[in-house]
């Protein structure tokens, strides 16, 4: 921690900005005070209150940035596969320890919502939390029955499960922590279970015969070929998660590592994106796959 | 690809706007099967850098 020149310079110009856009902000209140009317004036204290965030955007990314030690270029140091942990002589995988933490969470919250939250749902006049999950639980089940024709069981619980853990190891992401969700074990391991589903539910709909001869209509010719693209797609489906998730991340890391203290503030605004938004696409995209290829063996 | 996917879609709810949730839905699953072929680049490019 060294406090150099131009960190000097750069916090005595945000002293200034801030001090010169309070000032402003304070005249321009005044001002507005005598005429309430006056829409220009309006707008000139609306101007002042964006450069008074800026300027604190500005002296707390000059902190960060003096205690940190500056934007130390664009070094990410990253593994494909995550760091090991030692736990009682047993070595185990980051993820798969972060994986436990987020299926804790899960629980605990899932019995919370059970015991307290569940007891007190009405049907007549739904309000706040109940109408967040009949919207959730709706979702998976409608998705469920418009995408299989055929006998669905405990489908929709089981992808509703899927789509809340996968959120989970997401959310994981704006602590700090790796996403279970970038290791490829992980997504490989929730696409295997999609592809047993997929045989499950094909020779459940059509025995055993029918699931063959399924996968051998048209002609017998094309039947190694089903085969390879039957085994093609839970790899697929893996790569597809683990990909999107770890550019997700990568991006998120050297959005960090470039912009020093300078990332308070804008972090975690791209987070939103980058650790929200995008994930919800990817469940959205992985749970209507599996059911399109369930579908598929079902009929 | 992306932007020909997105513009049928368009076109397709300017012209059946009551169908509009169903579109999305495909054009979104369109969308996650075309930008597939990226990520297995990426995923391939990055099995390649970390020479695993």
């Amino acid at each position: 921690m060294e406090i150099t020149t131009a960190d000097i310079i750069k916090l005595a110009a945000a002293a200034v900005l801030s001090v010169g856009a309070l000032a402003g902000y304070f005249i321009s209140r005044a001002a507005c005070g005598v005429d309430p009317g006056n829409r220009k004036k309006k707008r000139l204290k609306k101007l002042f209150f964006v450069l008074i965030i800026l300027a604190g955007w500005f002296i707390a990314g000059t902190v960060f940035d003096i205690l940190v030690g500056g934007s130390k270029g664009i070094v990410v140091e990253f593994e494909m596969f995550s760091e090991r942990v030692d736990l009682f002589g047993i070595s185990f995988a980051e993820t798969s320890l972060i994986m436990w933490g987020v299926t804790g969470v899960v629980l605990v919250l899932a019995l919370l919502f059970r015991l307290f939250a569940v007891p007190r749902f009405r049907e007549d006049s739904p309000t706040g939390l109940q109408n967040v999950m009949e919207l959730a639980v709706e979702f998976f089940d409608n998705h469920t029955r418009t995408n299989v024709h055929g006998r669905t069981g405990n489908l929709s619980s089981y992808l509703f499960a899927l789509g809340i853990l996968m959120f989970g190891c997401a959310c994981a992401e704006l602590f700090g922590l790796r996403a279970p969700t970038s290791d490829i074990t992980v997504t490989l391991s929730m696409s295997l279970i999609t592809f047993f589903l997929i045989n499950w539910y094909g020779i459940r709909n059509k025995r055993l015969s029918g699931r063959l001869k399924g996968l051998a209509s048209p002609s017998p010719v094309i039947f190694p070929m089903r085969i390879v693209s039957d085994v093609a797609v839970p790899v697929s489906l893996a790569c597809r998660l683990f990909g999107n998730m770890l550019g997700g991340l990568i991006v998120m890391e050297l959005l960090k590592g470039a912009a020093g203290g300078y990332a308070f503030g804008i972090a975690p605004v791209a987070g939103l994106y980058f650790n929200l938004f995008h994930p919800l696409i990817q469940i959205y995209i992985f749970v209507t796959l599996s059911l399109t290829f369930i579908n598929e063996a079902c009929e | 690809m992306m932007g020909f996917a997105t513009a049928k879609a368009t076109e397709a709810v300017a012209r059946q706007p009551e169908a509009s949730g169903k579109i999305n839905s495909i054009l979104l699953m369109g969308l996650a099967l075309a930008e597939s072929t990226a990520i297995y680049a990426f995923v391939i490019a990055l099995i390649i850098a970390t020479k695993i």
